[in-house]
């Protein structure tokens, strides 16, 4: 059998480490001295262990590892300084090919607005409530004091059931049954899904989501409406400098009734091409009127409310800026995917 | 609806205050003002002359050589208005004057002198009508200047109609002045009217209301007709601004009293009728021909005048033909009345005849107007020259409403609802200047009177003077504050809290993309797919399209629909839905509720390479997570050998249990349908009903058990299982082995092929057991061993 000695070895690496010009040679010497059929292998091999006393055995692990680990480093060096500056590890890994598994899904816009303002009225005190989307007509108009020849009950407003139900056209419909079920003092928004009876284009839907607020409690004045609702803007907004001004509105089931603006967030209320006027009609909101209570089975001498009613398909275009409102309905992925799950 | 603001300063001085800031002020104060127009009119050196020579000079087009006296002077001018003809009043711009084409020359046309242009009203800037030129009235004199009779400028105010469904008071420039005035602290002036008692002691013209309900007040008076006239210049241009085109003296009159004062006027050739009149609903089906000369259809309920037993007018939409005023007429009826909002709405809207008039009976017009509107006419009349002998008294029926009404207002309401203190004084004020008389009584409560112009249903309980009040008190003026609110915490909402939470699960962590699809199904898709919604499946009685008119009965076919829309941008995708399914089925007595909640998912893969199984124990998988977060553990999914709903087929799909409760079902769509939804590619579906996976607030939510100090040792037994049986059912015999050293039981591998029994499966097991109280010696594993085989020979079980 063939043996080589730790000094011949030793001595034929340093020549030859001298003389690798490049990274391939460091492969290939690397292949020559550690490799599976490397000189290390066969300086192992060609020592008959059996014949060896322990002590014999002990020096030449010593001997053997030392030589193996000067090697080793000695190629690292040569390697750092071949490859260049600062690189001192053998790259055993392309760290920046893409992880596995890592693609996230999405959440329909709508939703991700709806669990984002769920949360901002929970920190206000508001219960969240979802009633039915086939609602009666009582519940829809009539307990919201609607007359009975009012335009929306029409046929080419609001879409009805054979059997005489209507698909709710507002989450107002949720208003009376929730007093009903809980009485006053009454804090609680409804977020959910409406329908009227619409073309469909850029601009108009047929099916779209709203959050109506309601509270009721004794003294409850214009001037909390105004604080309630300045507050909850700041926090759908990130500003402390949310501006706000109600200006008259009519809607039945409200007495006085508001439109609410907001200031233009982009111009700061200069007016631009998204506001014109710098303001931005937002939130159509008023004090509960008091044949809503009535029929709510709260006594409208002892309680006051307000409500109001957020369009939360329309604070997802502002949002995000989707500037068509026929895409949350149409099920494609290149709308839909694009709202990355990240709440 | 456009107001003119030099029209709003005959009865408010607005003088002072820009156009913008007072279109700002109504905004904050009355209703949404959408835009402001400028009007610049051209009246510089342009005079009034009358044609007095008239000479065709060439037929086609027609051409006149006209001559234009202008008070002792006269012009020439080439003229090719069809209506130039000798003794017109006109509008003529000489020489040097500017017009809207540009500044006029002297000229000379074919031969001809041209010193001048003879007006259309879009030439002085009016509008653009330029086929006809203007024709004023005979009482001006020639050569007398136009800026005596129309303004330079004018500014409009365009009011978004929606924002006034509620105050028909504000549909006429009156009315708009009056809340002008309040909101600015100024006097409004007095519209001028002629006194109808002053025809008190002609004949009464008979008058009879089927159903007061219908028609709440009806005036009429019959007068000889106004000689066949143009309107005043004035009243011309004012119709021309806000987009109405000048007729005729009648026609412009009836116009400007409904722009003015808000109500609709009509009139009927006095000689036409039978001496009397009728509202009343039309009782059968009948032709009608209105003044437009068009025939209508008219259907039982349309609300009509009648006189004797014929039809005369559709009520608040248009006149009949039969009754139509013309140059002939000698004797008019003018009609001012009151009618059912609703009744009108509906018959115009079907009619598709929605007129200004139209519009402002559908308001529910107070009926106040109407005695307002006849009086204002007349003079106006009067004011233009004409003066009209009546023939009969202003004759009237139904309520006249000319009364008050009376309010009254608990003490510190207003302050209460503001949330601020008003003072009373303030209150008091700004009520007046409304038109409201009110005063303190000294127990504090407040006693409102409500003009008769505001309508009922905009004015009647306590809380619209709170409106009244505070709106022009200014909204901005009102401090904020939040509520004292009690600490009391908000109740969960399990149904909305979970949802979320399977919403955020299968999308950030099984990348399934959430979509929204419509509560309806589209029948022709259902056809394609083979799927017959259940009885009991809601249908709308007026859907957007036929095929839209079934409500879902459950989210796949939507989903799937959208395989063929997505399948060009995505190889490979998840999409899921939580939305409502509808149907009697779940409806309480009153059918509220005639709904459910579902969740649903289909994953969609066309890669050439992907593994279906795979696929559906992944997609499986995602729906196990999905139970399990709603702290549901004990999930399985049952095989049904049975074909069901299309894309549940035989062998393909199972139904999902917890705890032996159905909630749902998964599968894969397999031919024939594949080939339907999809022209390549792997579908995996699930649905899921969320009203059975509501977690159970229990306590303790999680319970501890306690972890062993005592390794574990595992051992694997692979057990042979009939092939047509499933996996489940193995797992249900297994379930039946008990041993206090069993701490779990872990599925590894399943195999079929080779080496086994025929008609055999090996399904491999690893047992881990252990104590807590000791390490397991090897008599304990050979005692495990054998009660493990021998409970698998009761079961007929033997290992590979």
């Amino acid at each position: 059998m063939e043996t080589i000695s730790f000094n011949e070895v030793r001595e034929a690496f340093a020549k030859e480490v001298l003389e690798a010009k490049a990274i391939d040679d460091i492969e290939k010497l690397k292949v020559k001295y550690m490799g599976r059929k490397g000189v290390f292998r066969r300086l192992q091999d060609g020592f008959d262990f059996q014949l060896m006393s322990a002590k014999e055995k002990k020096r030449f692990g010593i001997e053997f590892n030392t030589l193996k680990k000067h090697f080793e480093e000695t190629l690292i060096e040569v390697e750092a300084k071949l490859v260049g500056d600062n690189v001192t590890l053998v790259r055993k890994i392309d760290v920046s090919l893409p992880g596995k598994d890592s693609r996230i899904g999405a959440i329909h816009p709508v939703n991700l607005v709806q669990i984002e303002l769920e949360a901002i009225f929970q920190g206000m005190g508001f219960s969240a409530m979802t009633g039915p989307e086939v609602v009666s007509e009582f519940n829809n108009f009539d307990a919201l004091n609607i007359p009975n020849d009012h335009p929306a009950r029409d046929m080419q407003d609001t879409y009805w059931l054979k059997n005489g139900m209507v698909l709710r056209t507002h989450t107002s419909s949720n208003q009376v049954p929730a007093l009903k079920k809980f009485g006053a003092p009454l804090r609680v928004i409804f977020p959910g899904r409406c329908f009227r009876y619409e073309n469909v284009d850029a601009s108009h839907e047929n099916t779209f989501y709203q959050l109506e607020g309601l509270m009721v409690d004794r003294d409850i004045s214009v001037a909390h409406l105004i604080g309630v609702m300045k507050t909850l803007l700041s926090e759908v907004f990130h500003r402390d400098d949310v501006k706000i001004r109600l200006r008259p509105g009519y809607f039945p089931f409200v007495e006085p009734g508001f439109e609410l603006d907001i200031q233009c967030l982009l111009c700061g209320g200069k007016g631009c091409l998204t506001c014109r006027t710098g303001w931005i009609e937002l939130i159509p909101c008023g004090m509960v009127h008091p044949m809503v209570l009535k029929h709510g089975g709260v006594d409208p001498s002892k309680y006051t409310g307000f409500a109001f009613g957020l369009g939360l398909t329309r604070l997802a275009m502002m949002k995000f800026s989707i500037p068509e409102i026929r895409l949350f309905n149409c099920g494609d992925i290149r709308f839909n995917s694009q709202f990355i799950a990240t709440v | 609806m456009k107001i003119s603001l030099e029209w709003l300063s005959d009865f408010v001085d607005i003088s002072g205050i820009d156009q913008e800031t007072l279109a700002e002020r109504l905004t904050m104060a009355m209703a949404e003002i959408e835009g402001v127009e400028y009007l610049n009119h051209f009246v510089d050196g342009i005079l009034i002359g009358e044609i007095v020579k008239c000479v065709t000079i060439s037929e086609a087009p027609i051409k006149n050589l006209v001559t234009v006296e202008c008070g002792g002077k006269t012009f020439q001018s080439i003229c090719t208005a069809p209506n130039a003809r000798v003794g017109l009043k006109t509008v003529f711009a000489p020489a040097g004057s500017e017009i809207s084409n540009g500044l006029v020359e002297e000229r000379e046309i074919e031969g001809y002198k041209s010193e001048g242009v003879l007006c259309s009203s879009s030439e002085l800037g009016w509008n653009d009508i330029h086929e006809i030129i203007l024709e004023c009235p005979d009482n001006i004199h020639n050569g007398s200047l136009l800026s005596n009779y129309v303004p330079k400028e004018d500014c409009l105010l365009d009011i978004d109609n929606k924002s006034l469904t509620h105050r028909p008071d504000l549909w006429g420039h009156y009315g708009i002045a009056r809340e002008v005035a309040a909101i600015l602290g100024r006097e409004l002036r007095p519209i001028e009217k002629v006194d109808l008692c002053l025809f008190d002691d002609l004949p009464y013209y008979p008058i009879s209301i089927d159903d007061p309900e219908d028609c709440p007040a009806y005036g009429c008076i019959e007068l000889l007709a106004p000689r066949h006239s143009p309107a005043p210049l004035k009243i011309q241009r004012r119709l021309n601004a806000i987009g109405q085109r000048s007729i005729s003296l009648l026609v412009d009159l009836t116009n400007y009293v409904m722009l003015e004062v808000g109500q609709p006027l009509h009139a009927f050739d006095a000689d036409k009728l039978s001496s009397n009149i009728r509202v009343g609903l039309m009782d059968r089906e009948q032709n009608f021909e209105t003044l437009d000369g068009q025939t209508r259809k008219m259907l039982r309920g349309d609300l009509m005048i009648w006189s004797g037993d014929c039809p005369v007018a559709v009520a608040g939409v248009m006149g009949g033909f039969n009754s139509a005023v013309d140059t002939k007429t000698k004797k008019l009826l003018l009609e001012a009345a009151n009618f059912r909002g609703a009744l009108i709405r509906h018959t115009s809207i079907r009619l598709d005849l929605r007129s200004d008039a139209s519009l402002r009976f559908e308001k529910n017009l107070p009926p106040f107007f109407v005695r307002e509107s006849v009086g204002r006419f007349l003079y106006l009349l009067k004011a233009a020259g004409h003066f009209s002998k009546a023939s009969s008294r202003f004759s009237f029926s139904g309520s006249a409403s000319g009364e008050t009404r009376q309010l009254t207002l608990p003490p510190k309401f207003l302050s209460q609802r503001a949330g601020t203190q008003l003072p009373d004084e303030k209150v008091t004020n700004i009520l007046k200047r409304l038109g409201f008389q009110s005063f303190f009584l000294t127990s504090g409560e407040l006693h409102v009177e409500v003009p008769p112009y505001r309508s009922v249903r905009d004015i009647s309980i306590p809380e619209d003077i709170v409106e009244e009040v505070l709106r022009i008190y200014g909204y901005d003026n009102i401090p904020m504050r939040l509520p004292e609110i009690s600490t009391e915490p908000t109740k969960e909402n399990l149904s909305l809290s979970t949802e979320h939470k399977v919403r955020r699960f299968l999308s950030s962590a099984k990348r399934f993309i959430e979509v929204h699809t419509y509560a309806w199904f589209d029948s022709n898709w259902l056809e394609t797919i083979g799927f017959i919604p259940p009885e009991g499946a809601l249908e709308l009685a007026n859907p957007s399209t036929q095929q839209n008119k079934i409500l879902r009965t459950t989210l796949i076919p939507n989903l799937l629909a959208l395989i063929d829309i997505n399948k060009l941008y995505q190889e490979d995708f998840r999409l899921f839905e939580i939305g409502k399914i509808f149907g009697e089925q779940w409806g309480d007595e009153k059918a509220e509720k005639a709904e459910a909640s579902r969740l649903a998912g289909i994953s969609f893969s066309s890669q050439k390479d992907r593994n279906l199984t795979e696929h559906f124990f992944e997609i499986k998988g995602a729906l196990e997570g999905a139970v399990f977060i709603c702290q549901n553990r004990n999930v399985n999914i049952i095989p049904i050998d049975n074909d069901n709903q299309p894309w549940q087929q035989a062998g393909c799909w199972g139904k999902i249990f917890i705890n032996g409760r159905e909630i749902g079902s998964l599968g894969i769509i397999e031919q024939p349908l594949l080939d339907k939804v999809v022209d390549r590619g792997q579908i995996i579906w699930f649905e899921l009903y969320m009203d059975s996976v509501l977690p159970k607030r229990i306590y303790p939510e999680i319970e501890f058990t306690s972890i062993s100090s005592f390794p574990l040792s595992w051992h694997d037994f692979s057990i042979l299982w009939v092939a047509d049986k499933s996996y489940g059912e193995l797992l249900s015999a297994l379930d039946d082995f008990e041993h206090t050293l069993v701490k779990r039981r872990e599925f590894l591998t399943h195999y079929a092929g080779k080496g086994l029994p025929s008609g055999k499966i090996s399904y491999t097991f690893r047992y881990w057991i252990g104590s807590n109280e000791r390490t397991l010696g090897s008599e304990d594993i050979i005692e495990f061993r054998d009660s493990l085989m021998k409970f698998l020979s009761t079961k007929n079980l033997g290992l590979r």
